[in-house]
């Protein structure tokens, strides 16, 4: 919201710089994110007359005149202007001045003496827009011949200078919403008098019911509590004096005519959205004020067609709606240039009635903005008069003795009850009862005390938002300035929680992917559905109602999407190797649900990696990743968590392996497949595994804490078996077997070999494991271990028909 | 009689080695069994018997010293062997590179904070991402069709036809973790809240459409906004590690009262210094208190809220927060 700080000084007197303003009402919490100058300084702009102008040697439409400065200053400057001619009086950009306007690039316009087109220039004859004054760019400003040659810009002409601040309104001050709310905090916190452009609220005695040249019925009384009409009669529409188009150019609006600009004004003074109806166009001469139905088109005077939703409320004449209310006009009744005669609107319209209809067409007004927020519904009369006020000012006519005021909803001030002790307690503070007293008066509470310490305030219906004790509380506090509420010297720290489980598991699966060299990435959680589709069934997808774009439509269903998608990333931007890592939560619909019914969120682990494993170097040739790279770094994740022992792995098919916890399965690891990587254009070999850190932090958090074992006191024995089986065998069914037949001295099993090859026979393979027997009590021989391995080949014999090879 | 320990110690001491020749030259003198110092053993037997135990020791010493003398110089020239070195025997060689783990500056941002606020004594506490009306809005006295609403553009998942209270919905914000937390502890609570949020936005370079944030919680007995003020100057000053100059604006959250942001004054090389803002905070709205059935006369309590993608940000001067979730390893690699 914009706010003039020339305007301001109407309603409050103050030395303070722009700047000084600004800070002060920040710190009362309208927070002012910007100040930007208008108009000119002007200095540095001098009169000058036209001594000569002549026709520029080397361009058509430059001339190059000598330009009298006073004094001894006779200076020669290029002009491109069509309308100068010697002998005018002019207004010259001395060399130094710094323009009012930038230059298209942004950077400050300083006149400089320069050569244009060969000639020397030693200053600059403005037009209008050049010194920021308007628009006009039609010509350099001609001055009065009376202007005294010398003399400062300023001498001759306003410079129009302000400043307007940009205030970044929070919701819940409806009252800051206009010029004269902001300066209300502000005479709270200089301590000075509020000027109010009208003398009172209160009704004067020419209210009617029965005007006797137009009716208004409210046939809503919930959407619109209180309607007032206001006629005008005999106006002329012209454009606005001066001092208000600039007004209405300072908070950024375009002056339309005289009677529209003052309805702008005073909304933009007193907060009230008003609407001027040209009366010759009502209908029957009547207003309804009423909801329809049914969907209802209308054309609203932006000139926009618009469906507008059933329950809508709508200002209607005797035959046809005349205005959307409270958001804006219609084009059939719009302020026109035969207008004579005015109805002057100005209601309270409920809030959340407008604030649907808004929201369905997508079209929030200034009006609508304040209406939604809560206006003051007892300035409701003051505000037309001091409408009807301007426009007979400056557009002549005459107001209407009689006017109209229909309250069906009255609305009284709230009282709400402060007490000092509990100020003081809420606060760390220790004000006294008047000092509090004094601010809400300042703000235009009615404060009676009560007891010692306790009063009674009386809410200005202007503030909407004060309704109880805590808000009555922040109004005191924010006018003192936080910043001056002292801190305590200490605060009390209460016993600390122990950290949840969570915290401490899922930090240290963050910090062994980090230290097995994973980078951790965060991906994008919202994804495209087809993209979605992939990992989940159509049904278990969850969308957003109202996605931004169909590629961020639906949540992510796994974490592998954003792994492609990194990993895409990269390796089209030169990468030659990644490794990966994310622990985020993963969206599906599910007939449990973990927070929500039907909705299972949980958050899981990602480690991917892919591409090269190593470059082409002088000790070694160029390697690419295979899974078992990414295998034994998800064995010592699991091991760094002590669930080796409890993750079972099993094949699921030729190309996945997947971890079972409890019979569950909790995860899987995975070559991604061609089809799957060529729509993230990846060729480099990419493996994903991913586990639930939710269910493994189930079973985590009920072992017991991990203890020291004894080392070893005897050494151990290692025992080669080489065993020939049929390829089409799996190595891990083997290896299980082993394990669990060999039993407690087996202490560790590696597969040192795998081949297979002529000598073993068509559909045979070899494999070699290294089994490693370390008994606590006492150095193991060979003897030992033998009963040992001829039970393990018997097993491996008849279970899987393998051979011991000699 | 006396032996002449004394010059051979000196000629050991001097003798210089500088080749498999001198050291040989070396070995013949002092080492072999036909040496000097194997001729004085020899000479042992002439000694009074009560001098050799005493010669003993010292002959001993010098034994000793030419056989270290030997052998380290025999290392030294068999390491000085530069004749045979093969092209890979070069300890200037480059080395391999290997893959490093790095955490992302959101995860490092995060535990600077979660550090300050567990020297505090603050436990922390989690929520689901997506939440329901009454936890996102309605219990932090968000009413419905209010314009506070517009503040945080919402995802919506479900659109409840009976009771908005359980429209689904992308959560907003964490404060829906206050609601939690509250509803299952009793005060005291000292909580943050870390967490991902969502905002239906468009995506610039200072706006995405998801992002994270932290919050802390403190509801107790006699907890108030002075209090709240000097949390807040500790946590910015653990967090960006230096004294900080600060003011606080009131603002508004519906859910808390007094409400507030605090600024941080920014200054840069060759730049203008500036306000920026880096969080709100508060008072727990006594409404807000009453809806998880706390008694407001009774306990307060105050809650704060900051972007983590902000004061990442801000540490390490990035100005354009879509690099946060594009995973470039060229980004990624410079927090290793």
């Amino acid at each position: 919201m914009k706010v003039s700080y020339n305007w301001l000084k109407d309603y409050v007197s103050f030395d303070q710089s722009p700047q000084e303003v600004a800070d002060i009402l920040t710190l009362t919490g309208l927070e002012v994110e910007d100040i930007q100058q208008i108009g000119s300084s002007l200095s540095g702009v001098v009169v000058g007359q036209v001594v000569t102008c002549e026709q520029h040697p080397n361009a058509d439409r430059l001339k190059v005149c000598t330009v009298d400065l006073g004094g001894d200053s006779v200076l020669p400057i290029v002009c491109g202007a069509p309308n100068v001619t010697a002998g005018q009086k002019v207004l010259v950009a001395t060399v130094g001045t710094e323009m009012p306007i930038s230059l298209p690039d942004g950077s400050p316009f300083i006149i400089r003496k320069s050569k244009i087109r060969g000639e020397v220039s030693e200053g600059m004859i403005c037009a209008e827009d050049e010194l920021g004054l308007g628009d006009d760019h039609g010509g350099i400003i001609v001055l009065d011949d009376s202007a005294e040659v010398g003399k400062p810009a300023s001498s001759v002409i306003n410079s129009n200078i302000d400043y307007v601040l940009e205030i970044g309104l929070t919701p819940n001050r409806p009252d800051a919403s206009c010029h004269l709310g902001v300066a209300r905090d502000l005479a709270a916190v200089l301590n000075k008098h509020l000027k109010k452009p009208f003398k009172t609220l209160s009704n004067p005695d020419n209210a009617v019911t029965e005007h006797p040249d137009f009716s208004i019925l409210i046939s809503d009384p919930d959407k619109c509590h209180r309607y007032v009409g206001v006629l005008v009669n005999g106006v002329k529409i012209g454009p606005s004096p001066e001092w208000l188009s600039n007004r209405i150019k300072a908070i950024g609006l375009r002056p339309i005519n005289n009677v529209v600009d003052a309805t702008n004004y005073v909304l933009h003074e007193l907060g009230q959205p008003l609407h001027a109806f040209d009366y010759n166009l009502i209908a029957g001469k009547s207003i309804d004020v009423k909801s329809f139905q049914n969907e209802v088109v209308f054309t609203t005077l932006d000139g926009l067609e618009r469906k507008v939703p059933a329950g809508s409320l709508f200002i209607c004449d005797g035959d046809k709606p005349v205005a959307l209310a409270g958001i804006m006009g219609g084009l059939n009744s719009e302020i026109n240039d035969e207008t004579t005669d005015v109805l002057i609107e100005s209601a309270y319209f409920e809030p959340v009635g407008v604030r649907k209809t808004s929201k369905a067409l997508s079209l929030q007004t200034d009006s609508s903005y304040r209406f939604e927020r809560g206006i003051d519904p007892n300035i409701t009369y003051a505000a037309a008069f001091r409408c009807a006020t301007i426009i007979r000012d400056i557009a002549g006519g005459k107001i209407h003795p009689k006017y109209v005021d229909v309250h069906p909803v009255k609305t009284e001030p709230r009282k709400v009850g402060l007490r000092l002790k509990r100020l003081n307690q809420i606060l760390g503070t220790s004000f006294m009862i008047n000092q509090a007293v004094s601010v809400l008066r300042a703000l235009e509470f009615e404060v009676k005390k009560t007891t010692a310490d306790e009063m009674i305030c009386t809410v200005p219906t202007f503030r909407p938002d004060v309704t109880e004790e805590i808000d009555l509380i922040e109004e005191v506090a924010r006018i003192y300035d936080y910043n001056k509420i002292p801190t305590p010297d200490y605060i009390h720290i209460p016993r600390p929680e122990i950290l949840p489980f969570r915290e401490q598991f899922v930090s240290r699966l963050r910090e062994v992917s980090r230290s097995l060299d994973f980078r951790e990435i965060y991906a994008n959680s919202l994804l495209h559905e087809k993209t979605a589709a992939d990992f989940a069934q159509d049904d278990e997808l969850i969308h957003t109602l109202n996605p931004i774009s169909k590629d961020t439509a639906v949540l992510r269903p796994s974490l592998v999407p954003g792994l492609l998608r990194a990993a895409g990333y990269n390796f089209n931007r030169g990468a030659k190797s990644i490794r990966f890592f994310e622990i985020g939560n993963i969206f599906r619909r599910g007939e449990s649900g973990t927070w929500h019914k039907g909705i299972i969120e949980e958050t899981w682990l990602m480690l991917g990696l892919g591409g090269m494993r190593r470059e082409e170097f002088w000790s070694h040739k160029e390697e690419t990743y295979q899974i078992f790279d990414l295998r034994s770094a998800v064995e010592v994740l699991l091991g760094s968590i002590h669930l080796q022992n409890k993750v079972a792995t099993q094949k699921v098919s030729d190309t996945e392996l997947g971890f079972f916890l409890d019979k569950k399965q909790i995860g899987s690891i995975l070559e991604v497949p061609k089809t799957t990587k060529s729509t993230y254009d990846i060729d480099a070999p990419l493996f994903v595994a991913t586990l639930s850190v939710t269910a493994m932090q189930e079973v985590a958090q009920r072992l017991p804490a991990m203890t020291y074992k004894m080392v070893p006191k005897y050494p151990g024995i290692d025992f080669d078996l080489a065993i020939q089986v049929p390829t089409d065998i799996d190595a891990g069914e083997l290896e299980l077997t082993i394990v669990s037949t060999a039993g407690s001295l087996l202490k560790s099993i590696s597969t040192f070999d795998v081949f297979e090859g002529k000598s073993l026979g068509e559909g045979q393979k070899s494999i070699g494991f290294r089994l490693r027997f370390i008994d606590e009590m006492k150095t193991l021989t060979i003897k030992d271990v033998d009963s040992i391995i001829s039970k393990v080949v018997k097993k491996l014999s008849g279970n899987h028909g393998a051979k011991l090879r000699s | 009689m006396k032996l002449d320990t004394d010059s051979i110690r000196q000629s050991i001491r001097d003798f210089e080695i500088n080749s498999s020749e001198t050291l040989e030259q070396f070995r013949l003198q002092f080492v072999s069994r036909k040496g000097k110092v194997a001729e004085l053993f020899s000479q042992m037997g002439k000694l009074a018997a009560e001098e050799r135990s005493a010669a003993g020791k010292v002959l001993n010493e010098l034994k000793n010293e030419a056989q270290s003398r030997f052998d380290l110089a025999k290392l030294n020239l068999e390491s000085q062997v530069t004749g045979k070195r093969t092209a890979t025997d070069d300890i200037t060689l480059q080395a391999p590179v290997r893959p490093v783990g790095s955490l992302h500056p959101l995860t490092l941002t995060l535990e600077e904070i979660k550090k300050v606020f567990f020297r505090l004594g603050f436990s922390i506490a989690e929520g689901p991402e997506i939440e329901d009306d009454f936890h996102n809005f309605t219990s932090l006295n968000f009413p419905p069709e209010h314009p506070a609403r517009d503040m945080q553009d919402t995802f919506y998942i479900h659109k409840d036809e009976q009771s908005i209270d359980k429209d689904l919905l992308l959560r907003t914000h964490t404060s829906p973790v206050q609601i939690r937390k509250m509803l299952e502890q009793r005060p005291p609570i000292r909580s943050i809240m870390p967490g991902r949020v969502y905002r239906n936005e468009s995506v610039t370079y200072k706006s995405y459409f998801l992002f994270h944030q932290v919050e802390a919680l403190y509801v107790d007995k006699n907890v108030n906004f002075a209090e709240l003020k000097e949390t807040l100057v500790m946590l910015a000053e653990m967090v960006f590690n230096r004294k900080v100059e600060y003011r606080l604006r009131p603002s508004f959250f519906p859910f808390t009262e007094p409400s507030l942001e605090m600024d941080i004054w920014w200054e840069q090389p060759g730049k203008p210094g500036k306000w920026l803002e880096i969080l709100g905070a508060g008072m727990v709205h006594p409404n807000v208190l009453k809806s998880v059935d706390i008694d407001p006369e009774v306990y307060s309590g105050f809650a704060l809220g900051m972007g983590v993608e902000r004061m990442a940000s801000l540490r390490y001067g990035i100005e354009d927060i879509r690099i946060f979730y594009e995973n470039d390893v060229r980004f990624l690699e410079q927090f290793q």
